[in-house]
């Protein structure tokens, strides 16, 4: 038998042990899901307004924006480390340390409004003092006006001074003059001017349209601002002005119109801008209702019992299957106990780094580790069932231990497999717990088929060379004999065919 | 060692099986399932920590129905004779409605508890939940019956289906028998023992098909001596396998039972610890002799138990019975079984 390879192979699966322990030791740890630490957990699933009708792609690209106005609004909210990402054409959100599911509810389950209204001013939080009016704080939330109120409203982008102070426009608005089911279709452009949004009003809203920028026309001549805001959830999007062109009392008829993006100062050419600005309005276009499917709210007492109960159970079964492994195969069980530990480390170091890149333990991916413990023992004890039957059968434990290697890994590759299989298609197939289980279930599964051949192959292999593994350690029954006349009659009477041996 | 006659006997085996597939039929026709609310849509309270007030689960139905909630369960949770919390299961109610905000408020007061927690499920997500985990499982087992045929033989992966379908329709009747409620837990837990099934059917089948090919060298064991020789040379493995699977799912089990919000828990364990002993079952009792019945009806094998058959009656076949083959003879997937064989006759 060549020493160095085993040698290596079980150097280096320490090494790997060692590191992602050490990783464990340093802090790092398995980033825990809101059932085990408290918060509220929820899926929404998104509704189309009735008659509405959208293909797959615009779809697509609405819910996207539709999950940025959300992770907008909780950010507002102040919730450390909300976590909101889109699962099919469902959207998560994870608030940790949450717990009003009124509040929780009113920011998330909102529908985005978009409306146009014509800019009565600009202002200043100064002037709004001065007047005895609140200021509005746009830093946080922010109070979207009703269609027929009027207000002050703050632009969605912090301009950013010299002195990197942040600060916003404050727009005094009038009430809605078009909502965004006005907007027939809204896309970025290159235009003469360079990059800008055509906007196409449906009919009924193109009318309106043209009345209003026929009077903004006219403000701009009268030397006012002539502004048209376009307002989204509260804020001021952009608040382009009528072009020289149109003429008072004219205004841009046929319900189409272009909005010129990109200032001074513009680091690209305004695209940017104009794709966002145009997936606003498509966005507005299209409101998307956001429908809870699932919605939980967990308090921190209550997880954090949930995780003592799930660890608890994952260390004593441990325990008790690292006792019966070693009152039944002593020296081999001994090594399987080492091998359930390489297991429990590499099992908790990847899912610590895994929660580096967002995934959270959850209770289900607990107990897909729990379950997993047998299925690594499993692989211990094909290997050591095999090595015994060929002990039995004569062999040299030498010998035996690599012909048991070589079938039992077959064997566990085989049966591994179909486990593996099974994770992977709920994984990918099924949705809310069953996925965290599932992650944890396949990852063991590939560790459990690593670790034999990394860790306990070299281990077994190097033992069957010493005097710690004795052919005597081996063999709980006697090696199989000639048996007498009353031995045989005894053995046939476990089978049927008793009568035809007689 | 002693073996024990796992082909032989497969009608004792398929009566046992048989008896109970049409108790878990039974159970599911006349007592029905019992689903939770994530399939079927709801709002459950969960009272965390009662506080030291004697109150009874009507107590609390009636708590919740005043406050607004229609259709109200409500469960104690108690640890011996302490109540530490309750679930109260009602009709979906919007999560931050009024209605929901009231009822968690009347509970708490009413329980003097230190929080509430809510759980809603949406009506119509339940139903896409039970459509998904179907298709998964539709998906499962092609993949499977595909692996399993090309990786060992097309009956075999037939006869660890019918494993599968047993282990799986019994746990489902144990659950309608006993009343325990069904949860995406349990769901999980059922993906697992199709899993586990099919694995120990797997390390059986392998084993079967290493000996298959000695199987005719010494041209005097019918295929079903064959599966059960291999079926008790596996028998340890199977046994320590169970044991050490149980262990923990045992301890998942009795951790979960008397711990509030540990349904996950719960659920998942006791379907897993009814599954995985009738896993283990059913791979020695009905997938093995299910295979051997299969195969013996292939002309190639009826042939050879056949002959087998002819020459025991002979009593030309003394050293060869079939009991001896069952009994004492080492695994044959070795050549020092052909040479104790020859030994044998020399004897």
């Amino acid at each position: 038998m060549n020493r160095t390879p085993l040698l290596v192979s079980l150097v280096l699966s320490l090494v790997v042990v060692g590191l992602l322990g050490g990783l464990l030791a340093t802090g790092t740890v398995p980033q825990l899901g809101l059932d085990l630490r408290g918060g509220i957990s929820a899926i929404y699933t998104p509704v189309l307004d009735e008659g509405e009708e959208v293909d797959d792609e615009e779809f697509d690209v609405v819910l996207d924006e539709t999950i940025e106005i959300i992770r907008n609004r909780v950010d507002a909210l102040g919730v450390a480390e909300p976590e909101i990402s889109r699962q099919g054409d469902d959207i998560l959100v994870q608030l940790p340390g949450l717990d009003d599911a009124a509040r929780a509810q009113e920011v998330i389950g909102a529908t985005a409004q978009l409306t146009f209204r014509r800019v009565e001013g600009l202002t200043s939080p100064e002037a709004l003092e001065e007047a005895g009016e609140d200021a509005p704080d746009c830093v946080g939330e922010v109070q979207d006006l009703a269609e027929d109120e009027s207000g002050v409203l703050c632009s969605a982008e912090a301009n950013v001074g010299a002195d990197g102070e942040e600060s916003y426009a404050l727009y005094r608005v009038g009430p809605a003059e078009i909502t965004g089911d006005g907007i027939e279709e809204a896309f970025a452009t290159i235009g003469n001017g360079g990059w800008e949004v055509a906007l196409e009003f449906q009919s009924d809203a193109s009318g309106q349209f043209q009345q209003i920028t026929a009077d903004l026309a006219c403000d701009r001549d009268a030397g006012q601002l002539g502004l048209f805001a376009i307002v989204l959830d509260g804020r001021v999007e952009s608040a382009p002005g009528v072009n020289p062109g149109v003429a008072c009392g004219q205004g841009i008829a046929g319900g189409a119109a272009s909005i010129t993006v990109g200032g001074q100062g513009q680091e690209d050419d305004g695209e940017a801008e104009a794709q966002d600005l145009a997936l606003v309005l498509r966005t507005g276009a299209l409101p998307i209702t956001l429908e809870p499917s699932t919605f939980q709210t967990v308090s921190p007492t209550l997880g954090a019992q949930s995780l003592d109960a799930g660890l608890l159970a994952a260390g004593i079964g441990l325990v008790f299957v690292a006792l019966y492994l070693i009152f039944f195969y002593r020296t081999l069980g001994v090594v399987s106990v080492l091998a359930l530990s390489v297991f429990g480390v590499l099992v908790t170091g990847t899912l610590a780094l895994l929660g580096r890149a967002g995934f959270a333990l959850t209770l289900a991916g607990i107990a897909g580790i729990v379950v997993s413990i047998g299925i690594t023992a499993d692989s211990s004890i094909l290997f050591f069932e095999r090595i015994r039957d060929e002990v039995r059968l004569g062999k040299t434990v030498r010998t035996a231990v690599q012909r048991a290697y070589t079938s039992a890994f077959r064997t566990n590759l085989a049966g591994n497999t179909v486990t593996l299989a099974a994770a992977v298609i709920l994984y990918f197939l099924a949705a809310g717990s069953v996925r965290g289980f599932a992650l944890t279930l396949g990852l063991a599964t590939v560790l459990d088929i690593a670790i034999l051949a990394a860790f306990t192959r070299p281990v077994v292999f190097l033992l069957s060379d010493t005097r710690l593994m004795p052919r005597t350690s081996l063999r709980v029954q006697a090696p199989p004999r000639r048996q007498t006349r009353s031995g045989r009659a005894a053995a046939a009477d476990a089978g049927s065919t008793e009568e035809v041996t007689k | 060692m002693r073996s024990i006659d796992f082909v032989g006997r497969r009608r004792q085996w398929a009566a046992a099986s048989a008896v109970l597939l049409l108790l878990s039929i039974g159970a599911l026709l006349f007592r029905g399932l019992e689903l939770s609310i994530d399939f079927v849509g709801g709002t459950a309270f969960t009272v965390e920590q009662v506080g030291d007030v004697d109150i009874s689960a009507q107590d609390l139905n009636d708590v919740a129905a005043e406050a607004g909630a229609t259709d109200v369960v409500a469960q104690l949770v108690t640890d011996g004779d302490v109540t530490i919390g309750a679930i109260v299961r009602t009709a979906a109610l919007d999560p931050g409605s009024d209605t929901e905000q009231a009822v968690a408020a009347a509970l708490q007061d009413a329980t003097a508890a230190e929080a509430v927690d809510v759980t809603f499920v949406g009506p119509s997500w339940g139903e896409r939940v039970s459509q998904q985990a179907l298709r998964a499982l539709v998906v499962f087992l092609v993949v499977v019956v595909i692996y399993i045929s090309a990786r060992l033989e097309p009956k075999m992966a037939g006869a660890a289906i019918v494993a599968l379908v047993h282990d799986v329709a019994i746990t489902i009747g144990a659950y309608a028998l006993l009343g325990f409620t069904v949860s995406p837990s349990t769901v999980i837990a059922i993906l697992t023992i199709l899993g586990y099934s099919l694995y120990d059917s797997v390390v059986v089948f392998d084993r079967v098909e290493e000996n298959a090919e000695r199987l005719g060298d010494p041209g005097r064991r019918s295929y079903g001596e064959m599966v059960n020789t291999s079926m008790n040379e596996v028998l340890g493995r199977s046994l320590n396998t169970s044991i050490t699977s149980l262990l923990p799912v045992g301890a998942l089990l009795f951790l979960g039972a008397n711990l509030l919000g540990a349904e996950t828990l719960r659920d998942l364990s006791l379907a897993l610890f009814v599954g995985m002993a009738l896993g283990v079952y059913s791979s020695l009792f009905v997938a093995g002799p299910f295979l051997a019945w299969w195969k013996e009806r292939e002309p190639e094998y009826a042939t050879m138990a056949r002959r087998l058959e002819e020459k025991i009656e002979a009593g030309t076949a003394e050293e060869i019975t079939a009991a001896e083959a069952v009994a004492d003879r080492a695994p044959i997937t070795t050549e020092y079984v052909r040479g104790s064989g020859k030994k044998k006759k020399r004897r």
